[in-house]
């Protein structure tokens, strides 16, 4: 029965999700949902390595601005069409994302954080630097895919396009999740030189989430980079952006399939809202920050377990688990030693 | 004793000023229990760990049924084996105690690693584990919520489900109550009859002396004597290494 | 290049060196202490910054006497992030809970500081800003001068503290093995406290000194926490000697590229040292026992 209503609670959210262009009052409001969407598939993309790993990316915006950046230089300097950039620049940060990972993932816990912070600023440097390249701080503009469409249509297309990468990459989390490779990642979370020790390979698991999450991110990058057509190394290459992501996935839930895009809905929305109450301000950061600091320190493992726990105070106690380990470890023990009298 | 186990030669490893491991030479017993034992400080884990591939040796070799393993990465060494178990029983906390052991299963190719974790074979193996040392009743608890007792099981059943040749045991009865020490020593015994070979490293003379078939003793890093239980007990540099006389 | 502009670039070097000596050895003593990577370092040395520029614009006096308040603050603002938060993280994930909370710390300094001052970028002037003294036959800047004089003074100060004090002591015991220290009667919890308090109170005095020679922005933080967690790994993380040698080694290197290169390409020498500590000695160059993997 429990599946059923988890089946159809599914669907009702998709059906809502995918007619949303439908039912939006303005071409504005498609374009916020776009925003939403696009912070749901990079949400979800750094939760292959959050969420799977524990390891902690807060420069993920290295891989935003990298895929973004790949597809717009592509279209515009090299002429390639606009979705086979998209695919290459892919192709592209996949490679590049080996050695780095090579170099990243030789060490853990904080140093690995502090390399991916160095990652994205030193990328921000580059970037806003080589102007005769990238065009530095002057931006980078990317021709639209499809010039003759109107801003809404527009909006529409796109509102899609993410809704089918943000499909792809659920699958592909799915597909991980269930899997042993899934589970190998898990172990390597709980306790890596254990895992090791069980018979993982602990580098190149670590190393294979960490291209397929720098990946779809880019990907992800890209679209953006075709349906917003501007770039800019210190919105592409952005810490801001990559504490959304971190965020995101974390109020959302890192452990669950649509932990990601539930915390894109929440924070993403309001984050929107905002934008078109106050305008453009430097309480975006001091939001953000307030919000990172809250769920770090009371809701850990995300929005949802922590309003469980709430709502469990207020039901009838029930026993908990450890309580029937220690009452079964008594049970046992005593059959244990009758057992052993006997023999 | 035709068979090669797990050699070490000139096993060295040093910490800084300390020599941890010194020069050790050991060729284990294959298809028997070998104990390791000495007093604290002599070198036994840190021995453990450079066979077990966490620690790289400063010089020497490692050898295991005839193919050098020095060295090597500890999922390489578990491929080729050698299964082992950590002092501070070690086991993934936030995971049920099915996924702990299904953990263990090593997929083969890109097939294997995106087949289901949960594959029905893979489950009723792990289950199988799980009811030899005594905890398949509690599969679905996360292993967190587990007494340390029951740990120290879930981390055997592990390590037996990679189906390890050779097992290292790194103080199997150090913090559990004397009904579970009988009952990981009958297992012990056990799945010696089935053929595996073991290595334990332990304090408790008692379990060690009724346990083993070959003893190694270790002192400054590096074994002063080794033999059957009864010879080792009454050696004259074994008393003074324990004592000091 | 000819050798008095080199020589030039050397002496310049040494003392970018030492200021980011100091804010290294900072950082350090979070780390060293707690476990903590204390990413919004960068942010409150910033803070500093601002304050020492905002009691000059209000009241007009030198920006150095801001100290005198921003010092004792931040001392006590460290203590309190160290009792009412970081203490607040369960142990397991201290390390990188931490990271994510000291981020959000950063992300809502930098916000207020946008908020309160706006983006706009300031700069103190100062009657000898512009002023210049000869040294050794280069031409060094005054302002240069006494931030490097701070930062030295600052690093002795510390040192004497760290190896002479009672407290320097229980600090050093707390940072090699804390259970250690409790054993033998250290209240760890309350020198971890101070050890933080310490580690901010270095921001502040880090920032006075970048308030007299550089212009300063809400978002310039991002400028400084790169270069400075690279000299830590680099370092060794958990060494203080060691993050101060590789900070003077990284200072000179980036000033005597800074001529062929530039600016800001010259600041990609902390990302490269990094890339290359990773790939050849991930626990760091000089030091650091802590530095393991952890």
């Amino acid at each position: 029965m429990r599946n059923v209503s988890k089946f159809a609670a599914l669907l009702t959210g998709a059906v809502a999700l995918l007619s949303f262009p439908l039912w939006s009052p303005n071409p504005y409001i498609t374009s916020a949902g776009v925003v939403v969407l696009s912070y749901a598939v990079l949400s979800t993309s750094w939760n292959f390595v959050g969420g799977f790993t524990g390891y902690m990316s807060l420069g993920h915006a290295a891989w935003f601005g990298l895929g973004a950046y790949g597809t717009g230089l592509l279209i515009a300097r090299a002429g390639v069409p606009s979705f086979l950039a998209l695919g290459l620049a892919g192709v592209i940060v996949a490679l590049l994302a080996v050695p780095i990972g090579i170099a990243a993932l030789r060490v853990r816990g904080a140093s690995f954080v502090i390399v991916s912070i160095a990652l994205v600023l030193v990328l921000l440097l580059v970037f806003q630097s080589w102007r005769s390249f990238t065009g530095g701080s002057d931006g980078l503009v990317v021709p639209r895919p499809f010039p003759d469409l109107l801003r809404p249509e527009h909006h529409v297309v796109f509102f899609y396009l993410f809704a089918v990468l943000l499909a792809v990459a659920l699958l592909a989390w799915w597909t991980i999740d269930r899997s042993r490779f899934g589970l190998g990642l898990k172990a390597i979370r709980e306790d890596e030189d254990k895992a090791q020790s069980l018979g993982v390979p602990t580098f190149a698991y670590k190393l294979v989430a960490f291209v397929v999450s720098a990946t779809f991110t880019a990907l992800g990058g890209g679209l953006y980079a075709l349906w917003f057509g501007d770039l800019d190394p210190i919105f592409q290459f952005s810490i801001l952006i990559g504490s959304y992501m971190v965020l995101m996935a974390l109020l959302g839930g890192v452990r669950h399939l649509f932990g990601p895009l539930l915390g894109a809905l929440l924070v993403g929305i309001a984050i929107e809202y905002f934008k078109m109450s106050y305008g453009d301000t430097q309480f975006h950061l001091v939001a953000t920050g307030l919000l990172l600091a809250v769920v770090v320190l009371f809701m850990p493992d995300g929005v949802i377990p922590a309003v469980a726990g709430l709502l469990q105070r207020f039901r009838p106690q029930q026993s908990s688990i450890r309580e029937v380990t220690a009452a079964d470890l008594l049970e046992q023990n005593r059959s244990e030693t009758k057992v052993e009298a006997r023999r | 004793m035709s068979e090669q186990g797990l050699t070490t030669v000139e096993l060295t490893k040093t910490f800084g000023g300390v020599c941890a491991v010194d020069h050790a030479s050991v060729a284990f017993h294959h298809g028997r229990i070998n104990a390791v034992i000495g007093p604290n400080g002599s070198g036994k884990t840190t021995f453990f760990n450079c066979v077990t591939g966490m620690i790289r040796p400063d010089s020497g070799t490692v050898a295991y049924r005839g193919r050098d393993v020095t060295g090597r990465a500890p999922h390489r060494i578990a491929a080729a084996g050698i299964g082992r178990s950590f002092q501070l029983c070690r086991i993934f906390p936030r995971m049920t105690v099915r996924e702990n052991v299904l953990a263990a299963v090593r997929p083969r190719g890109l097939a294997g690693l995106l087949r289901s974790a949960h594959d029905p074979a893979q489950v009723e193996r792990a289950r199988g584990w799980l009811r030899r040392v005594g905890i398949d009743h509690l599969e679905d608890v996360e292993a967190r919520d587990l007494s340390y007792g029951q740990q120290k099981l879930l981390e055997l059943a592990g390590v037996l489900m990679a189906d390890p040749e050779t097992i290292m045991l790194d103080e199997p009865a150090g913090g559990v109550n004397p009904a579970l020490i009988d009952r990981i020593a009958a297992l012990v015994r056990e799945l010696n009859g089935e053929g595996r070979t073991f290595i334990v490293v332990e304090h408790n003379m008692e379990l060690v002396m009724s346990l083993s078939d070959h003893v190694v003793v270790f002192d400054r890093g590096r074994p002063i004597a080794e033999g059957p239980p009864d010879s080792v007990r009454s050696d004259p540099a074994v008393l003074e290494a324990y004592l000091g006389v | 290049m000819s050798g008095s502009l080199l020589f030039q670039s050397l002496v310049l070097g040494v003392l970018l060196g030492g200021l980011y000596a100091l804010l290294a050895a900072g950082l350090t003593l979070y780390f060293g202490v707690m476990r903590v990577v204390m990413i919004a370092h960068a942010a409150f040395l910033v803070l500093a910054a601002y304050l020492a520029w905002d009691v000059h614009e209000r009241f007009g006096v030198d920006p150095l006497l801001s100290m005198v308040v921003t010092v004792p603050l931040f001392f006590v603002l460290g203590v309190g992030f160290q009792r009412l938060l970081i203490s607040r993280l369960r142990p397991a994930s201290l390390t990188m809970m931490s990271v994510l909370l000291t981020f959000a710390v950063a992300l809502v300094v930098e916000g207020m500081l946008g908020f309160v001052y706006s983006g706009t970028q300031r700069r103190v002037q100062l009657p000898y800003s512009a002023a210049s003294i000869e040294v050794l036959g280069a031409q060094v800047a005054v302002v240069k001068l006494i931030a490097f004089g701070l930062a030295a003074v600052s690093l002795l100060a510390l040192y004497l503290l760290l190896t002479r004090s009672r407290f320097g002591q229980a600090l050093r015991a707390t940072i090699q093995h804390p259970q250690a220290a409790r054993l033998i009667g250290i209240d760890t919890d309350k020198v971890a406290g101070y050890g933080f308090g310490l580690g901010l109170a270095t921001a502040a005095v880090g920032g006075t000194a970048l308030a007299l020679d550089s212009t300063i922005y809400p978002s310039l933080h991002w400028h400084w926490i790169g270069p400075l967690m690279a000299i830590i790994v680099v370092g060794g993380l958990g060494s203080i000697p060691g993050a101060a040698i590789a900070a003077m080694v990284l200072g000179i290197v980036q000033s005597l590229l800074q001529l062929p290169l530039g600016t800001t390409w010259a600041q990609t020498v902390f990302y490269l040292a990094l890339f290359a500590t990773l790939l050849v000695r991930p626990q760091g160059f000089f030091g650091g026992r802590l530095a393991q993997r952890f």
